[in-house]
């Protein structure tokens, strides 16, 4: 029960991070249409459904399927490619440890915060110096802004939550599609499989929850 | 550049629509995202109708201010017969304009179309089905393809296919169709043909997106709460309906006007879980709101009808527009 959950909140953390990378936000951002030589600019659930055909792709012939598949990674590495050539003096990809994510938890909440803020606000105790040294090392990834205020620091994010993920997200795939062909029909399978396990957990869930429901109300109905 | 008389006025019409348009554009999005979280605090019959009031308001006061303002005060003090001299800037606005009717006019032949291609084929390939309880027939086509929509603009039809006529029980598909005739009643796809008419903010800009979105979204809403009836027994059947043809695969892309039962796949859980706990208690909206939106709208209307008989405002407004068009 617990896994199959967890199962789902982390294929919705994936399917969140790969909207963020599809810009998804944006409408008009058109997709990798020529999957499916689908031109329409398109929507989240358009996406979904551009998914759900991609799945059914696989009953297309050999070759039209590498032809899509070929055409969707030469896509990507060009819109990958153009989003990191446009991200100039921003702050440097890295992976965070999960000390600093708590403290830049903190800060994405509580907006500039000085390093007592932190420090009380983080869920576990932790040493002033520590809490220090850490806002100083995401200071110097470029990740945080500070000012100082009566002989004190303060310090702010430099990038709202979503950028920061979109940034990561991107770099992940960038890091893929910068590899061999070989690791880039992974990222692609991946993708795909995991839109496939969302999609199926997803009704499995909604499944479940009906059967509950059902029973509640033929329950109610014998005991009234 | 120099025009004479009536292309001018032609052009006048264009570009003063397009700078009312763009204004009271700018207005409503900006504005969107809080009237989006506000409505969906309301119930959703409710909601949809603010919300389409709310996307139609910078079309409406654009063509309010054009042909209640503009068009008289030109036609009344403007000399006849003249050729003028126009500026660019007056042009560019003019082009713009008739841009945005030109991007609308596309997409609601291309909507038109498809639709009427849908229809036809399914009718080419489809019988008429009687169902008990439904006034009209159905049209059954013969596809594994998930499909039951309603669609046409003037006279709808629902349109059902052979699996989710199969794979549906006898509640199931009477709900799905509930929530189908929700959209006939409240005519959904008439409105969805208004939202295409009604311009974009810039040519390629459409900037009412989020509006759109929770219109359709709600839309759906309204027509589920239609076909449940606040019955937990119908809603449930709606919810497992839902499901089941979620569960199908991917429903074919139908034109923008046709409303299908499970349309927009990200929000499908979000519509069962809805459907499936117990209803919130939305008040009805208030008499006083109500009241208030009826003096607002007749307010405007007396107040454009006193500034349009009173000669000193068109003079202002054709000073005003002189300006503009040098």
């Amino acid at each position: 029960m617990g896994g199959a959950r967890e199962k789902v909140l982390r294929v919705y953390a994936y399917e969140r991070t790969l909207a963020n990378i599809f810009g998804l936000n944006d409408q008009r951002f058109m997709l990798p249409s020529c999957l499916l030589g689908w031109s329409a600019a398109t929507d989240k659930a358009g996406f979904h459904r551009h998914l759900l055909d991609v799945q059914s792709t696989e009953r297309k012939p050999e070759w039209a399927r590498s032809y899509a598949n070929e055409r969707m990674t030469s896509h990507m590495a060009h819109f990958f490619r153009d989003r990191m050539l446009e991200r100039g003096d921003s702050p440097q990809p890295a992976n965070l440890g999960p000390l600093e994510e708590g403290v830049m938890d903190v800060l994405w909440t509580r907006g500039e915060s000085s390093v007592r803020d932190v420090a009380q606000k983080i869920e576990r105790p932790l040493a002033y110096t520590t809490v220090m040294t850490t806002l100083d090392r995401l200071f110097k990834k470029r990740l945080l802004d500070r000012r100082k205020e009566a002989r004190a620091f303060l310090y702010s994010p430099r990038l709202t939550r979503t950028e920061w993920e979109r940034t990561r997200a991107n770099d992940l795939v960038a890091g893929f599609l910068a590899g061999s062909e070989r690791s880039r029909d992974l990222l692609l399978s991946c993708f795909l499989d995991a839109m496939g396990e969302h999609d199926e957990a997803l009704l499995a869930e909604l499944e479940k929850k009906i059967r509950t429901q059902r029973r509640k109300l033929v329950r109610r109905a014998q005991t009234s | 550049m120099s025009l004479p008389y009536l292309l001018r006025l032609f052009c006048l019409c264009a570009a003063s629509f397009f700078l009312v348009h763009l204004v009271c554009g700018v207005a409503v999005s900006t504005f969107a995202p809080v009237a989006s979280r506000w409505a969906f605090s309301m119930r959703p019959r409710v909601a949809v109708r603010f919300l389409f009031s709310l996307r139609l308001l910078p079309v409406l006061a654009a063509a309010l201010v054009t042909f209640a303002l503009c068009v008289p005060s030109y036609l009344w003090l403007e000399p006849a017969a003249t050729r003028e001299e126009v500026g660019w800037p007056f042009l560019a606005a003019a082009i713009l304009g008739v841009s945005l009717f030109g991007v609308s006019a596309t997409r609601v032949f291309r909507a038109l179309d498809s639709t009427a291609r849908f229809t036809k084929q399914c009718k080419r390939a489809g019988c008429d089905l009687r169902i008990p309880g439904e006034t009209s027939p159905l049209l059954l086509v013969e596809s594994q393809a998930p499909i039951l929509a309603l669609a046409g603009v003037w006279r709808p039809r629902l349109v059902i296919s052979r699996a989710v006529f199969e794979a549906l029980s006898r509640d199931q598909l009477e709900t799905s169709l509930s929530h189908e005739r929700g959209h006939q009643l409240s005519r959904d796809n008439v409105k969805r043909l208004l939202l295409l008419l009604a311009p974009p903010m810039l040519p390629f800009v459409a900037g009412f997106e989020a509006l759109e979105q929770a219109w359709t979204r709600l839309s759906e809403w309204a027509a589920d709460d239609f076909a449940a009836a606040e019955n937990p027994n119908r809603s449930l059947s709606l919810a497992s309906a839902l499901v089941r043809i979620a569960r199908m695969g991917a429903p074919p892309r139908l034109s923008r006007i046709c409303t299908t039962l499970v349309g927009e796949s990200s929000d499908l859980a979000e519509r069962v879980n809805r459907l499936l706990q117990p209803a919130k208690c939305i008040p009805e909206p208030r008499v006083g709101l109500r009241l208030l939106a009826t003096s607002v709208v007749s307010l405007l209307g007396v107040f454009v009808a006193g500034i349009v008989v009173r000669p000193a405002t068109l003079n202002a407004v054709h000073e005003l527009l002189e300006r503009f068009i040098h």
